[in-house]
């Protein structure tokens, strides 16, 4: 009985990995995406070329 | 032969004129430093003037008529760029800031002169091997100024302190003049050599074919363009001119990589470029565009919008306001040490300069209403 409950068929399990692969890279993207605006709102790092001055011909 | 000897009889330039180009060019003149270059662009154009004189930093003025109360000025830039000796490490390695807008892209395995007190010294911009960096693909390692380093032999900080070099030594790039195929120059600091040479061979030929002009015409070298058009700007406010007119460089945007519909259409080997923007005056430009039309110089138009990037802003807002216009040369690559260019455009920049300065006088309207 007890081996009936952890019997998954292939199937069902292979939606069940990518239900949950999913939701992890999901979760880490969005959180990623969601620092990223943090520190841009903040007046993160900018690029090298944003603090130099204009250059002329 | 016969093309070759006809071409050479049409040409306005002379051998000494040729002698002069590669001189100024091969001579280095950085941001700042610029005395060397001056010295030798003054001697030659010394007997084409009445009278000269130099601003406290270093600005170049010949001038024609200098007792004439109407001034009008030709003018270009002096100065190159260059980098800094920025902070020197323990293994005697070297890095570097920016001196003007020099290109970080193209630095890698350059070969380089450092302007040490103890006179130059022979440097290259080291860069690790394709074996040995790391990363790879698309994330391999780009070339900026921080990871730029001069390496000059020296294996420790007193090894390079005892070559004469210090913090705030200047470095440029070893490449000079050369010719390619076809009519094209190329070289380090075309950008804007080229323009003092154009000037001074205005002067040249008013010299030599004996012109006399209504006005003081002020032949300008000017310092400093590369990091804010400093000099232009000291020596605005010092002359004070009625009418200036500006020589520099302009991409020629026909090379890969370069969007049209953002740069415009120039190309080396059609003629001078003519910028519409609101500090070229409009009235002066039709004089020009007049000018080159009944002479049948060939122009390119381009437009510019806050700022043209050159002297040109800095006469123009000077003082009360001067009547100004740019007349640029094409030029391939500029900001790296292959900038290139095309000899009928600098003889035609020439030209278009020297007839203005002759259609001019204190009397040409250049009201807007």
């Amino acid at each position: 009985m007890l081996n009936n409950l952890l019997y998954i068929d292939p199937g069902s399990g292979s939606y069940l990995v990518q239900v949950i692969a999913a939701a992890v890279l999901g979760v880490a993207f969005y959180f990623k995406t969601f620092v990223a605006w943090v520190k841009s709102f903040f007046g993160g790092k900018k690029n090298v070329s944003d603090k130099e001055e204009k250059i002329n011909e | 032969m016969a093309k070759k000897s006809k071409e050479k009889q049409k040409s306005i330039l002379k051998d000494s004129s040729y002698t002069f180009l590669k001189n100024y060019l091969n001579n280095p003149s950085p941001v700042g430093f610029e005395s060397s270059g001056q010295k030798i662009w003054l001697d030659y154009i010394k007997p084409y003037i009445d009278s000269s004189f130099v601003d406290p930093y270093g600005t170049a003025v010949g001038i024609i008529n200098p007792d004439e109360p109407f001034k009008v000025v030709i003018e270009a830039h002096a100065d190159e760029i260059s980098w800094f000796v920025n902070y020197i490490t323990n293994d005697g390695l070297i890095y570097l800031k920016r001196n003007g807008g020099v290109d970080h892209q193209i630095a890698p395995a350059k070969r380089v002169i450092i302007h040490g007190k103890k006179g130059a010294v022979k440097a290259v911009f080291g860069w690790p091997a394709i074996h040995t960096r790391i990363g790879g693909g698309e994330k391999e390692t780009q070339p900026k100024v921080e990871n730029l380093f001069l390496d000059t032999g020296a294996r420790s900080k007193k090894e390079v302190e005892d070559l004469g070099i210090h913090i705030g030594a200047v470095v440029t790039y070893e490449e000079g003049f050369d010719e390619l195929a076809y009519g094209y120059y190329i070289g380090r600091a075309m950008d804007n050599r080229i323009g003092g040479f154009m000037i001074a061979e205005v002067a040249r030929l008013l010299k030599e074919n004996k012109k006399k002009l209504p006005f003081g015409l002020y032949v300008v070298n000017a310092v400093q363009e590369e990091i804010g058009l400093r000099g232009a700007e000291m020596i605005a406010r010092r002359i004070k001119p009625d009418v200036a007119i500006i020589t520099d460089v302009t991409h020629d945007t026909t090379t890969p990589m370069i969007n049209k519909i953002i740069e415009g259409d120039i190309a080396c080997g059609k003629g001078p470029s003519l910028a519409y923007a609101p500090a070229v005056h409009n009235k002066l430009l039709q004089v020009v565009q007049d000018v080159a039309a009944e002479n049948k110089i060939p122009v390119q138009l381009r437009t510019l919008s806050r700022s043209t990037g050159t002297d040109t802003d800095s006469f123009a807002y000077a003082n009360d306001g001067c009547p100004s216009v740019l007349i640029s040369i094409p030029l391939r690559y500029m900001h790296t040490t292959v900038e290139m260019l095309h000899k009928n455009d600098v003889e035609n920049t020439i030209k278009l300069m020297y007839e203005t300065v002759l259609a001019l006088s204190p009397k040409t309207k250049l009201s807007y209403l």
